[in-house]
């Protein structure tokens, strides 16, 4: 009986563990050129977290642009690559954008 | 109420997104916003299809017809194969919709000078149909 107990509680917390760790999507990957000076990066990242596939817009997308020029508001943003990957869950997924880029004067 | 909520389902769209870039930003001197957002409808042929045969497969089985169900096995084939392959959103019918973006970019920005410019690829899909979309969103610097 309790080696049934055991058995089911381990059962139990496979189940949860693989519940809450993902598989990880990449959809694309982008560059644009690079700088000679790269002494600042900076980086941005926006995510959207989506149940049962339900998602009604990409708005989430558009707040990339404005991170990066917080990171960089005297100079030029270049050298960015961007990745777009989405990591999913049991019932759900998050979709995931990132910019890593060198803030030049 | 249930019925509300399963048109509610139906008729409103998922968005998909498949392809996001970010070019150089020139923070210093960003202008004003412009998008251009250009977008096709596609049919999804392969499940309207599949629908279709599934349920003529249906009657021939229940009519005890084995020779049209192995036909409609063959065409089930052919349509698997002429739907192979790896692709981004539905098949359309040209994709010549995307090849006006940077003109209508220069009609919104006459000053040619946009940066900040996010290219995102995305599509809102309905049941048996979907809207292919290429969104361009950028800063004209005045």
């Amino acid at each position: 009986m309790q080696n049934r107990s055991r058995l089911l509680k381990a059962v139990g917390l496979s189940l949860l563990a693989l519940a809450f760790s993902g598989c990880a999507v990449l959809h694309s990957v982008s560059m644009t050129s690079y700088p000679k000076n790269r002494q600042k990066p900076v980086q941005a990242q926006v995510k959207k977290f989506v149940l049962l596939g339900l998602n009604f817009n990409n708005d989430f997308v558009l707040n990339l642009t404005p991170q990066l020029q917080q990171q960089c508001p005297d100079g030029t943003v270049t050298g960015i690559t961007s990745k777009y990957e989405s990591v999913w869950y049991v019932f759900a997924h998050q979709m995931i954008v990132t910019s890593q880029g060198f803030c030049t004067k | 109420m249930k019925y509300t909520l399963l048109l509610y389902l139906v008729l409103c769209s998922c968005a998909s997104l498949y392809h996001v870039q970010v070019a150089d930003i020139e923070a210093s001197d960003r202008g004003r916003m412009i998008e251009v957002m250009v977008s096709e409808t596609a049919f999804d042929f392969k499940s309207v299809g599949q629908t279709g045969l599934n349920i003529a497969k249906r009657n021939a089985v229940q009519r005890g017809d084995t020779r049209a169900a192995n036909q409609i096995q063959g065409a089930e084939l052919v349509l698997a194969l002429s739907n192979y392959g790896p692709r981004t959103g539905l098949p359309v019918f040209t994709d010549r919709y995307s090849d006006y973006v940077l003109d209508e970019l220069i009609s919104k920005c006459p000053t040619g000078r946009i940066t900040g410019i996010t290219s995102i690829r995305e599509a809102r899909q309905y049941p048996y149909i979907s809207g292919e979309i290429v969104n361009i969103r950028g800063f004209c610097a005045e």
